[in-house]
């Protein structure tokens, strides 16, 4: 298994960065392909890339590195290859963002928009279901995506999904998983992590997998209680 | 008229809070603003304001600066008990002023959340503004660095003069804005590269090409410079070295070099007490009330407490909540430990205790990798999150027989075996420090003699 981390100089806010030492422990090879290195998938073959969240004065940055690289992530993605986005840099894989009154061209890859706000910032707790997978996570963010419809990927139970009125979480399409969920993710999604795992033909027991579950479950009873605020008390 | 009203009514009630020895409240402040909305822009205010901002120290700093101003006999007023937004600012000022708004002569040091600086800075025009450093924080409360750069950046008014912090590249780019400046750092002897899981400062402003460290104190924290376009960190105006076996800080400045006792030996601590060292120097202090002043100085027992039963020191210390920096530093001053510890973390949010789930994210931005270390011989969590730091501490390769939770925090004393350590951290949230006091204190009673039968192995 071949992974690919794109800029994790800067795509390592809110625990996502640890998604690297995560991965290292369980690929066989993971590059950490910076902003100023050509990508690896461009050139090789990679089984999985991951792009983590960051601040977002760098999205700008990370939009105009991958534009150049707009029809290889499509190839990829028709590909049934996996890439996994978790945090704001989903925004950049839609359309457009509408920021107060500007409208920013993304990647157009997908045909969602994003609208952005400066000082409202919204903190929630997420419950949700994939397959048969109950998925937990948090979610931070100024953004709110919208015109989703197209790629169901997360059912919400309880939370905040793409936006109030929608009922699912996140973008999927081939087997390109976008999420504004952190947590980060994969560590606090054992189940959902092992599923993803084995699309790459990997089936084996994910680092302390038994107490990786213990918390999980924990964490899951929490947020099934009705008395658990999904709105965050900060 | 309604300032007036304003400052009348709730002078009255910081009377009252006096009287029954509760002034340490921001409540006259709420009234105040209540009142008068534009309370801060209308008050007077000393001569000398000094705030105190940045993401780690804030707290520290001014209790520090404050304590040692007074040792120089000079009257302060001070938000000392963390209430660093506008009603805790408002509450502070009112101390400033006589029943007529007119100002007393008092310095006056405010603590300033970082977050609300682009409203505070530009009311309250402070003389000197001393910032700390700039990191990731909660990522509920601070959004991210550059969210709380801008923020700081917008709020700077000419009239300030910056203290920033030369070691910290990030932070020092507020000298954009064209403000005076000073700055501080601290240079090591040998060669310093502290590799933490966070850095939040790897890519150049200027180019955005990976930045390369000289020395890397603590996360981004070091001498950085680009070689693409010449970015580096700024000239350090008052330089310090750090003698750990002596307990010193010397000095350098103006041509002038000194050596000041050390207030405590952990890297951020100094970091503290050099940017407090430099705020005096600034203002004209001598060398030996300095020395004087500081010689007599420790920190404040809510954030850090010593005590010693027969031989072993019962330690606690407090941590800022979802802070994974103020977590991965005191990680770091434990990892240094030359004797065997037990640890007991309390680190769960209070108020997510009651109605919510707490956000675990910074639990993967620390180094929990420095406490994979012989001497640390059992790492006992107690609360809700035990199994999330469980996790964690298992992913840093530390050894699953040494890591206890306890989901009921009153548990943990039941796994502390006096005999074989020297020394109990108790690492506890900021909000919890009569809790993790009680715990100090249980197992301060029991004693090393009384333990072998209530020990849990």
């Amino acid at each position: 298994m071949k992974v690919e981390i794109l800029f994790p100089e800067i795509c390592n806010m809110y625990g996502d960065g640890f998604h690297k030492n995560f991965l290292k422990s369980y690929a066989d090879t993971v590059y950490e392909t910076h902003l100023e290195d050509a990508p690896h998938f461009v050139k090789e073959d990679v089984d999985f890339i991951y792009l983590g969240s960051c601040s977002d004065y760098y999205l700008p940055l990370i939009l105009e590195k991958l534009k150049a690289y707009k029809e290889n992530i499509i190839d990829y993605i028709s590909k049934d290859k996996i890439f996994l986005v978790t945090g704001n840099t989903l925004e950049i894989f839609g359309e457009y963002v509408i920021e107060e009154d500007k409208k920013i061209a993304g990647l157009g890859i997908f045909s969602f928009y994003t609208k952005k706000t400066k000082e409202e910032r919204y903190n929630y707790l997420f419950l949700g279901k994939f397959k048969n997978i109950e998925i937990v996570g948090y979610k931070s963010q100024f953004s709110l995506l919208y015109k989703t419809d197209k790629y169901p990927f997360i059912k919400k139970v309880k939370g905040l999904a793409n936006n109030f009125e929608d009922n699912n979480e996140g973008i999927l399409e081939h087997n390109f998983y976008g999420t504004y969920l952190i947590g980060p993710l994969l560590l606090l999604n054992p189940l959902f992590a092992k599923y993803l795992f084995a699309l790459c033909k990997k089936n084996k027991k994910i680092p302390y997998e038994e107490e990786a579950m213990q918390a999980y479950l924990a964490r899951l009873q929490e947020f099934k209680d009705s008395k658990t605020k999904m709105k965050s008390n900060h | 008229m309604r300032f007036y009203i304003a400052l009348w009514v709730s002078k009255l009630y910081l009377f009252y809070l006096k009287c029954r020895h509760l002034e340490k409240d921001d409540r006259p402040g709420s009234l105040a603003l209540k009142i008068c909305p534009s309370f801060l822009a209308k008050v007077n205010r000393p001569k000398l304001l000094i705030g105190i901002t940045g993401t780690n120290g804030k707290t520290t700093t001014t209790n520090l600066l404050a304590d040692l101003l007074k040792k120089l006999n000079k009257k302060i007023i001070y938000n000392d008990w963390g209430a660093n937004t506008k009603r805790g600012m408002a509450r502070c000022l009112l101390e400033g002023v006589n029943i007529f708004n007119n100002s007393k002569n008092v310095i006056a040091i405010l603590e300033m959340d970082e977050v609300t600086c682009d409203e505070t800075l530009p009311v309250l025009k402070p003389n000197y503004l001393l910032v700390t450093n700039l990191f990731r924080d909660s990522m509920f409360r601070n959004p991210n660095p550059h969210y709380v750069f801008d923020k700081i950046y917008q709020g700077l008014v000419k009239e300030t003069t910056l203290i920033l912090n030369a070691d910290d590249a990030f932070s020092s780019e507020l000298s954009e804005k064209g403000n005076p400046c000073i700055y501080y750092g601290i240079s090591f002897n040998e060669k310093k590269m502290v590799k933490n899981i966070v850095n939040d400062f790897q890519i150049c402003p200027k180019c955005q090409h990976l930045l390369h460290f000289k020395t890397i104190i603590y996360h981004h924290i070091g001498e950085v410079f680009c070689p693409y376009c010449g970015f580096a960190s700024k000239k350090r105006d008052y330089l310090a070295t750090i003698d750990f076996t002596k307990k010193e800080i010397n000095v350098s400045y103006n041509n002038q070099q000194n050596t000041f006792p050390m207030i405590h030996d952990s890297i951020f601590n100094c970091y503290n007490e050099l940017l407090v060292i430099t705020m005096l120097l600034v203002l004209d202090y001598s060398f030996l009330d300095i020395f004087k002043a500081i010689s007599s100085q420790t920190l404040t027992k809510r954030r850090y407490q010593k005590e010693k039963i027969e031989n072993v020191e019962i330690i606690t210390m407090a941590c800022k909540g979802f802070n994974p920096i103020a977590l991965a530093s005191v990680f770091a001053y434990l990892k240094e430990e030359k004797e065997p510890i037990a640890l007991i973390l309390l680190l769960d949010d209070r108020s997510d205790r009651i109605n919510s789930c707490e956000a675990v994210n910074y639990l993967y931005d620390a180094d929990f990798e420095f406490l994979n270390q012989e001497k640390i011989q059992k790492i006992i969590i107690g609360g809700k999150r035990c199994y999330d730091y469980q996790y964690r501490c298992l992913l840093a390769g530390i050894a699953k027989e040494k890591i206890i939770p306890c989901i009921n925090e009153d548990d943990v004393i039941n796994y502390v075996d006096l005999k074989t350590i020297k020394k109990v951290y108790i690492l506890h949230d900021v909000l919890f420090y009569s809790g993790a006091n009680d715990i100090k204190n249980a197992l301060m009673k029991r004693g090393v003699k009384n333990e072998s039968r209530n020990i849990v192995s």
